[in-house]
């Protein structure tokens, strides 16, 4: 047995080479002509940094890196995309490796929905608003990727009743003084499922730990119509940590929430199933602004030590304004090395005449 | 920072025990045979090759780096254990404290998110230096490891020493006179444990996931201070 080990590369350990320096973001077909006949190994997705072990081998891999989900469909890909007026929505999830690794499902989920303002008396009847909620399923919470997607379906639903009986101003006064019955309620709804329904857990949640269906939840409710000086004021809502951001001037800013009612997170925001308390805030968003909601697959590689990463400078450039359903896609799955968790990414554009 | 990725990793140190007495108790044939497995398995795994590192260091009279913190994928032939001298913790905390010291500030200066490092400590004997200081040194850095020990042969039986040095866990093997065959089970743990690791860290604290046991192994209440 020799002593010493040996390396692989010529150049010896990583902690004995000289830095290489920030690496380049790898355009795949990177102004090359487009070949007839794609090759089936590529890699489609942009690589930032070092390309992935994980994205060397085609999903059809003999290596069974990128397993079928046995208990659930694998919602490898979620996507919508749409307008309500001026106002663009697209939304994708997208499996992580880690998920595909194992042969889990997705537990990310996301969904957007609009209402309408129906109060005949109400001076705003007629308006109308937008709503995106995203829900992530959290650790090894093993039935989540059903109650994550149960979460942000019920979140559209209860936010869209409360808006058709309320005018804006009315609606964020509502929740953030019913905050822990709406909180209650949306916990109700989910967990009252049908066992064995539609990838719902075999038993009762009554049996199962809540750790077992826990997750996140983040939601935005956007007004179609701008004010006079035209910006529009969100209204956004945090139970645990998929984070949001403005992009504005070319760059992500994340959207740091006013604490709760105590000024501090409190064990009850990290899932939202059984939380009595959210973190809500209202934000100014001008019409070349955009708003991105997301699961930490996405945020968390879109900022470092304050600075935008690779990916976050990228996508900031690329989604300043809307794009393709198939491009958004393709922006999704970017190949980063440690990025192996579920990824959503929901973002909402504003196409005002000017 | 502007134009790094941001990549998480997390780094583990297992620090194998070469003292004299790890000859005869098949402990050295023992590490050397298991290595390669090790090796083998976690560069079958593409996340662990992407989100760690791993290094080996060796300690008896003193105490040397045999694996340079290293991506699994990297390295052709794992090293191998030699046994010679006594068993010197404080070498080996010392020469610790200055590796994670320069490996961490390595990985962040090239823009990763550097988790807590990870030690995996096995010994068949009780400490035959200070030990104390440097370990104390290496606990108070900034970049102090998770530490988890594993003790045989007579490690195992008295594994009173090595219950302060880990903070996360100490096992102590039962069976004194196979200290060989006990390290081939904590081999394999630790394989899964950087697996497991590896795949549920994301962001906040990482979580080391360790086998709640090891076989023929018992698991000792840590120190209380």
């Amino acid at each position: 047995m020799s002593r010493r080990f040996r390396s692989a590369k010529a150049s010896g350990p990583e902690s004995s080479e000289a830095s290489p320096g920030p690496p380049a973001v790898i355009e795949v077909a990177g102004g090359a002509p487009i070949p007839d006949e794609p090759d089936d190994r590529a890699v489609t997705a942009r690589v930032y940094g070092q390309p992935t072990t994980f994205g060397t081998e085609p999903w059809w891999s003999s290596k069974g890196w990128w397993k079928a989900s046995a208990d659930a469909e694998a919602n490898d890909v979620q996507a919508h995309v749409g307008t309500l007026g001026p106002i663009a929505i697209a939304g994708v999830s997208v499996r992580g490796n880690k998920h595909r690794l194992r042969g889990e499902p997705n537990q990310d989920s996301f969904g957007v929905t609009v209402h309408r303002h129906d109060d005949t008396e109400s001076e705003h009847q007629g308006e109308e608003f937008a709503i995106v909620a995203i829900s992530d399923g959290m650790g090894s919470a093993e039935h989540s990727h059903y109650s994550a997607r149960m979460v942000a379906h019920h979140t559209l639903v209860m936010l869209r009743q409360e808006g058709k009986r309320h005018s804006f101003p009315d609606f964020i006064r509502t929740i953030t003084t019913y905050e822990k019955e709406f909180l209650q309620e949306l916990t109700r709804r989910t967990l009252e499922y049908r066992t064995h329904e539609f990838e719902a857990p075999g038993v009762s949640s009554t049996h199962l730990p809540l750790d077992s269906l826990q997750c996140t939840l983040t939601f935005a409710v956007v007004p179609r119509r701008p004010e006079a000086d035209g910006t529009r004021r969100a209204f956004l809502g945090f139970v645990g940590d998929s984070p949001a951001f403005r992009l504005a001037d070319g760059g992500w800013q994340p959207i740091e929430p006013a604490k709760d009612h105590e000024g501090l997170w409190s064990s009850s925001t990290q899932g939202v199933l059984g939380a009595t308390a959210m973190v809500t805030t209202e934000l100014s968003l001008g019409p070349r602004d955009a708003l991105l909601l997301s699961s930490d697959g996405v945020g968390n590689f879109l900022m470092f030590n304050g600075a935008p990463t690779l990916l976050g400078h990228d996508l900031a450039r690329r989604w300043e304004r809307p794009v393709g359903l198939h491009d958004y896609i393709r922006d999704v799955s970017f190949e980063l090395q440690s990025a192996d968790d579920d990824r959503t990414a929901a973002m909402v554009w504003f196409c005002d005449e000017q | 920072m502007e134009g790094m990725t941001g990549q998480e990793i997390l780094l583990f140190y297992i620090i194998c025990d070469e003292s004299g007495s790890m000859g005869p108790n098949g402990g050295i044939q023992e590490i050397n045979n298991a290595l390669p497995e090790l090796h083998a398995t976690l560069a079958a795994d593409p996340l662990v090759v992407d989100k760690s590192r791993l290094s080996i260091l060796a300690f008896s009279d003193g105490a040397e780096v045999i694996l340079p913190l290293t991506k699994v994928t990297d390295v052709a032939d794992m090293p191998g254990v030699r046994e010679s001298g006594v068993t010197n913790y404080g070498e080996a905390f010392r020469l610790l404290e200055a590796t994670i010291a320069n490996d961490v500030d390595g990985l962040k200066a090239q823009g990763y998110r550097v988790f807590r490092p990870c030690v995996f400590f096995m010994s068949d004997g009780d400490p035959t230096d200070d030990w104390e200081v440097p370990y104390q040194s290496l606990m108070a850095h900034k970049y102090r490891p998770h530490v988890v020990a594993f003790g045989v042969g007579d490690a195992g039986t008295n594994p009173q020493h090595l219950a302060k040095i880990a903070t996360l866990r100490c096992y102590a093997s039962r069976d004194q006179s196979r200290a060989g065959r006990a390290l081939a089970n904590v081999m394999t743990s630790i394989g899964n444990t950087i697996i497991s690791s590896t795949s549920n860290a994301h962001s906040g604290p990482a979580n080391i996931d360790l086998p709640p046991t090891i076989p023929d192994f018992d698991t000792v209440p840590l120190d209380t201070l």
